[in-house]
Formats: C-alpha cells, structure tokens, sequence
C-alpha cells in the first residue's frame, strides 16, 4: 500500500466502502504515515462538519404541519379512487341498462325521427313507449341527442341492484 | 418476558406500508413521522429554503401514498422515499430556473448555525476539532456552489449516511458515478475549507 493507493481510496476508507482486507492495509499504512493520516483525519473532519451543520439546520424546522397535510393529501386520493372504483363496477350493470334504453330510443327514432335539437324531453311524449320510459325514468333518465352525430346520450343514475330490477 | 420484547419492537417499515396499502391510515402516519426529518434534510440541503424543503417533504409522501403499490420492497423504503424527495427538489429547481441554485440566502434560512455541542460527539473523539460559525457559513456557501446532483451525493452519504449502492438507487446512476461525484465534492469542500479544517 503505497501514499498514492491511499489517496486514491481514501473516500472509500472513510465510508468503509473497502473489503475489510483493504480497509485494514489503508489503515496501516496511515498510521504509519503521518501524510496519509493527516489526508484520512481531514476527509472525516468534513463529514462530521457536513453532518453536523446540515442536522442543526433541520432540527430547527417544524414539521407539525406535514401530517396534517399529508393527510388530507391522502384523503383526496382515496377520493379519487373511491370513484374511479365506482365508475369501474358501473358499467357491468349499465350496459345491460343502457341497452335497453338505446333499444328503445332507436325504437322511438324509427317510429318518429323528429327527436332532432336540444335536450329531447322524451317521456313527454304519447308515445306507444310511453310506459316502460317512465320506468325508466323514475330512476333518474336523462336523454340527450346530438344534432350533428346523431348520437343520443343517455344518464341514467341508479345503483346496479336498482339496475337489476 | 419475550412478548414484552417483541412489542416492543417497532414495525418494520415493509409491515408497514403493507398495512397502509390496506388502507391502515395510521401505519402510513408512522412511516411519516418516521422518515420527515430525515426527507427534510435533504430537502433544505438541496433548496436552501425551508418553505420549499417542506413543500417537497409534503408532497413526497403525498406521492409515496398515492404510489404505495409502487415500492416493491426491493430496495429501503427510505430509499424510495428519497428518490422521491430528490426527483421532486430537482422538479422545483427547475419550476424556479435556478438549477445551479446560487441564489443568496433566505432571510428565514440563514445560514448554517454551528453544530450544537450537545449533539456533537464527546470531546475524547479523535477527530472532533474546534468548529466554529466561520466553518458553518462557508459550508453553506460551498455547498450552495455544487451542482446538485454533487450536492445530493455529499447529503445522501454525509448526513443520511446511505451506502454507494443506495446512492445509485436513489439518484438512478452507477455506484462508479456516485464514487466519482463524491470524490469531486468533498474536494471542492476541501479546497473551500482548505485552513478551517
Ligand atoms: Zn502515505
């Protein structure tokens, strides 16, 4: 173990990053070698200040508010989740509900096409129909029709055991 | 008694986060308490400011409950945990277009106060030597003049005491790479403390 070896392993020895068998010829040889000792003794002495100074400013900051605010944090993604879980279990039992509903609207458009701008007030209407929509929607149904598409929305809000029905 | 001992033994931070995967609210709240202080540290060493360190500190564990499911137990927790905490003070630097941060000192910062003689280590220490406010203020100042990823190198070993290895987890780079920005930055330390220490 030369000066120039511990120089150049000198960071490593001072994180006793070194295999133990290195780590103990490193200390040999400063302990023999006032340089390499004086080099070692400086590389700690910076830690420590490092260390020190750094621990001294952060044991000085309040931190009572992070839980508090980590918290409600936490609280707004559960949120989100709870929804996004709900709108995942929704589907299964609207589709089947939303079939219907679009059976019947189609139904409706063959029959009388005139369903043509705005929000169309379907259950208003006499219409042979008339019965099973209003069934519908007693549940909450809302219809929507898009002038340019074509496309007719539907909301329905109700539970899927509502849904099951 | 052994069932004294054993609850006496705190939870492991893995039996923990399991627990809050679960959605055990006051596990994830021991892994905070647990872990701030030290996402703190590096945080304002990184920011020198402490309305920003505890932003990050905040958001970093807002991150870590969002992304539980994430920490897969391969590495520490605190070692997620940092990796968080550095990507976010990185994010901010970059929010503020300051990435070589040289800007002055927060009034409300100040500078580093010199190390309290209570917690310092018992005077016999073969190394302990006079430090005084003088090495505290160019501390400060030379590390202020590091990049940051040198300056997280030096917090990450120097005061959160990881190993090379998880200073490559954390900072996502070589074990190599973490030797040779140590290297660099203690000198540049050196050389900036050349007759303080
Ligand atoms: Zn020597």
């Amino acid at each position: 173990m030369t000066c120039a070896d511990v120089e150049r392993l000198a960071d490593a020895f001072a994180d006793a990053e070194l295999p133990a068998p290195t780590m103990l010829a490193v200390a040999r040889h400063a302990a023999g070698c006032s340089t390499c000792d004086e080099s070692v003794r400086r590389l700690q002495a910076l830690q420590e200040s490092v260390a020190q100074a750094v621990r001294a400013e952060t044991d000085a900051l309040d931190l009572s508010g992070v839980w508090p605010a980590v918290a409600a944090a936490a609280d707004r993604v559960d949120a989100r989740r709870s929804w996004s879980r709900r709108a995942r279990a929704l589907p299964a039992a609207l589709a089947g509900a939303l079939a219907v509903a679009a059976a019947a609207v189609f139904w409706m458009q063959g029959v009388r096409p005139a369903v043509e701008s705005g929000p169309a007030v379907v259950v208003s209407r006499t219409l042979p129909n008339q019965a099973y929509i209003d069934r519908l929607a007693g549940k909450d149904l809302r219809l929507r029709r898009e002038p340019r598409s074509g496309t007719t929305i539907i909301w329905v809000n109700a539970t899927a055991g509502d849904l099951g029905r | 008694m052994p069932s004294e001992g054993l609850r006496a033994v705190p939870s492991s931070d893995w039996e923990l986060v399991r627990r809050a995967r679960e959605g055990d609210r006051d596990a994830f709240r021991e892994l905070v308490e647990r872990y701030q202080r030290r996402v703190a540290s590096l945080a304002l060493g990184m920011l020198r400011s402490r309305e920003d360190a505890l932003d990050v500190v905040q958001e970093t564990f807002a991150k870590a409950y969002q992304h539980l499911d994430r920490f897969k137990g391969d590495s520490g927790f605190y070692t997620w945990l940092y990796r968080i905490a550095f990507n976010l003070c990185i994010d901010q630097q970059r929010r503020e277009g300051k990435l070589a941060d040289l800007r002055p000192p927060h009034d409300e910062t100040g500078s580093m106060e010199p190390p309290p003689t209570v917690d310092g280590p018992p005077p016999d220490e073969p190394f302990q030597r006079v430090r005084s406010a003088e090495i505290g203020q160019r501390l400060e100042q030379a590390m202020r003049e590091l990049t940051p990823d040198h300056r997280a190198v030096i917090l990450l070993r120097e005061v959160q005491g990881l190993s090379y290895e998880e200073i490559s987890r954390v900072l996502e780079c070589p074990k190599g790479t973490v030797m040779s920005r140590l290297h660099y930055a203690r000198r540049q330390l050196q050389s900036r403390l050349r007759e303080l220490l």
